[in-house]
């Protein structure tokens, strides 16, 4: 075969001899142009039109020297989008880069690739367009590296079946093998499980834990889940347990606008029915039959409520006070209080001063409220303020046996209205009798002096004693001029919080405490009732049915000798009396009263009837009183 | 003293049997205040308690 040196050594294929070139030590520059390939192409046919073009030789196979640096020189405008790279195959899937350099555009003055060979460069390498396939040719370079791809591209398709025979594996894998560990051991498996034969994974194996969270996506959903989530219907909760809501709590806007009927005894701290029962009367002082203001201790005021005071030696005024307007017991609707104002007192260790209601023991027995139990509850709340900043004390205390007394001490700021709860349990050492009497006593003291408390127990029952039961309180009060002292909202429940007070419109009020006080005449020129004129000078009036607590004490105002204070009328002739009496044939069911008359007209009907009184802050003409103590 | 003021409480005769005093009368404020002799009553629970104490309420007329 005849030999044709290209440059530095270069040899043309077709010419080509087994013969070594000489290292020049110099660099060979080959001219590089791309033209429309024929014939002397090798790949012509096959991948892009055009080829290169190597100093005018379409796509030579050129044998490089190790050591000499080849310049593929393509400035040519011919190599625009041609750039020449070299590769480990024809078909470039493996690029060859170790010592290949390239500069500027292919196309464009200075765009060159060179190459410089050595004995790690593969034996073959291929020049090749980037961007085009099969416009190059193979280069030898007497490297004896091997040209087969190196960097673990021999995967399993490249393997043909049963290729990797025993001898191909490292002897650890055979050991593994003969020792029958890799095969059964349950070691975790960590690379990839592919294959179709080669492992397989047991019907239902994939349990939950063996998903790692948020694996599964929507694309390993299969449609038809998709298709639901986005129909909204797989979301749809349709009977959810308890247990799958683990926290947090359902919003709102999951319940419906109307709720399915619920027992009330199924709703926490409500009373079976859901509505509260309050054994306090008139807890928020609407109510005041007996007048809206008083100086003295007692059933002056409020219904169902006194003032009881003691050791003062300036006035104490008890009254239903309404200027609370834009405080938080009237953001809660409690327009009223019970007050008390002081006019400022000496120091006095045996004086006291407070608020007390009686409930009635039957009403105590008969409520929710297992007294006797430890693990029963009763929740006490109200609104106070007093204007001294001091400790305050409260006390609840039982009507019946030995007197058990729970004591709470109630720290307020001067001036601002407090809400405090007091929930006390039952205890077995207390009596409440089912009847008429006192059950439950409840105390609000403003003050009390120290020879009445002691350092006694707080928040626990203990046998009343009436010098040392009760706790030590703040003192400064009572001394201090035109202090006050305030009480609404009150509210005794069974249970062992505190519900929302309950309120109740004011005739339910009204009639609840006419048990207690039955006005007869609130104002002058009322009608009492009528009589007849009897054989002596009585006159008996029917003032009708009254259903009090017990036989009521008749209460009546009464002028001085001759006043016009009652109206006797007979026919159309009136006779005016300064007094009026209660019969002694009054029962807790029926009023009868009693009146001096004229024995010249026996037999004769009369109309009795207040006539005229003074009357002052709301007080009564007439009233029948059936108050616990 | 007298009624009302010491003793402060005077005794009533029955309407219907003047031998018998069924009512016991005492004055608060321009208050008369009648109440029968019946157990469970205030007014008489304090009455009793004001007789224990060695009190005499006023004859009645």
């Amino acid at each position: 075969m005849g030999l044709t040196r290209v440059k530095g050594g270069g040899i043309q294929p077709t010419i080509l001899d087994p013969i070594q070139n000489l290292y020049t030590g110099s660099t060979v520059v080959f001219t590089v142009t791309v033209a429309s390939k024929d014939t002397t192409h090798r790949y012509n046919g096959q991948g892009s039109s055009n080829g290169y073009k190597i100093d005018g030789k379409f796509a030579p196979f050129l044998v490089l020297t190790p050591g000499v640096t080849y310049k593929f020189d393509q400035a040519d405008g011919s190599n625009s989008g041609h750039p020449l790279r070299f590769y480990k195959d024809a078909a470039k899937v493996t690029a060859y880069t170790t010592n290949v350099t390239t500069n500027g555009t292919a196309g464009s003055s200075g765009a060159y690739t060179q190459i410089v060979t050595g004995d790690a460069t593969p034996t073959i390498l291929y020049y090749q367009c980037s961007a085009h396939g099969f416009m190059g040719n193979a280069v030898q370079t007497n490297g004896l590296a091997s040209s087969v791809p190196d960097d673990g591209a021999i995967t399993t398709a490249k393997l043909a079946d049963d290729a990797v025979t025993d001898a191909k594996l490292a002897n650890s894998i055979n050991s593994a093998i003969a020792a029958n560990t890799a095969k059964t051991s349950n070691a975790t498996h960590t690379g990839e499980v592919t294959g179709a034969t080669s492992l397989t994974i047991t019907n239902n194996a994939v349990t939950t834990p063996k998903i790692a969270d948020d694996a599964v996506t929507e694309a390993k959903l299969a449609n038809s889940i998709n298709s639901a989530i986005a129909a909204n219907t797989a979301k749809d909760l349709t009977a959810l347990s308890a247990s799958n809501l683990t926290s947090g709590t359902v919003p709102d806007a999951r319940f419906p606008a109307t709720l399915p009927a619920v027992s009330g005894a199924n709703l926490t701290n409500l009373p079976a029915g859901g509505k509260v029962h309050n054994l306090v009367m008139n807890g928020n002082f609407k109510l005041a039959q007996r007048g809206t203001s008083h100086n003295s201790s007692g059933y002056r005021t409020v219904d169902r409520w006194q003032m009881q005071a003691g050791g003062a030696n300036a006035t104490l005024t008890q009254s239903q006070y309404s200027a609370i307007s834009g405080t938080s017991p009237y953001a809660e609707g409690h327009h009223q209080a019970f007050r008390i104002d002081n006019a400022g007192q000496n120091a006095n260790t045996q004086g006291y001063v407070y608020f007390v209601h009686h409930i009635e023991a039957q009403d105590v027995v008969n409520s929710n409220w297992n007294f006797k139990s430890s693990s029963s509850y009763a929740t006490l709340s109200f609104w106070i303020r007093g204007s001294v900043t001091q400790t305050y004390l409260v006390t609840i205390q039982s009507g019946d046996g030995t007197t058990r007394e729970w004591n709470n001490l109630v720290s307020l700021t001067a001036n601002q209205w407090t809400k405090v709860t007091i929930t006390i349990p039952g205890d077995s050492n207390i009596t409440i009798n089912d009847d008429n009497g006192i059950g439950l006593s409840l105390y609000f003291y403003a003050y009390l002096g120290g020879h009445y408390t002691s350092t006694g127990s707080v928040n626990q029952w203990v046998n009343h004693a009436g010098y040392t039961s009760r706790p030590d309180m703040g003192t400064s009060w009572w001394t201090t001029s035109n202090s006050s002292f305030m009480l609404t909202g009150v509210q005794l429940e069974a249970g062992n919080s505190a519900s929302d007070y309950a309120h109740e419109s004011f005739v339910e009020t009204l009639n609840k405490c006419k048990r207690y006080f039955h006005v007869l005449a609130h104002t002058n020129y009322v009608f009492l009732g009528l009589g007849m004129q009897y054989y002596s000078s009585s006159i008996f009036i029917d003032a009708g049915p009254i259903d009090m607590r017990v036989t009521p004490t008749f209460i009546a105002k009464q002028g001085s000798s001759g006043a016009y204070t009652y109206e006797k009328l007979f026919g159309n002739s009136a006779q005016y009396i300064n007094a009026i009496a209660l019969d002694g044939k009054t029962t807790r069911e029926r009023c009868i009263l009693n009146i001096n008359g004229d024995a010249s007209r026996q037999g004769q009907a009369v109309r009795i009837s207040t006539h005229y009184h003074i009357l002052s802050n709301n007080e009564p003409h007439v009233a029948l009183d059936a108050e616990l103590t | 003293m007298a009624y009302p003021t010491d003793p402060k409480y005077k005794l009533i005769k029955s309407s219907s049997d003047d031998t018998k005093i069924d009512r016991v009368e005492t004055m608060d404020g321009d208050y008369r205040t009648v109440f029968l002799m019946v157990d469970g009553n205030r007014h008489y629970e304090e009455y009793k308690k004001w007789v224990e104490e060695g009190n005499t309420a006023e004859a009645a007329d």
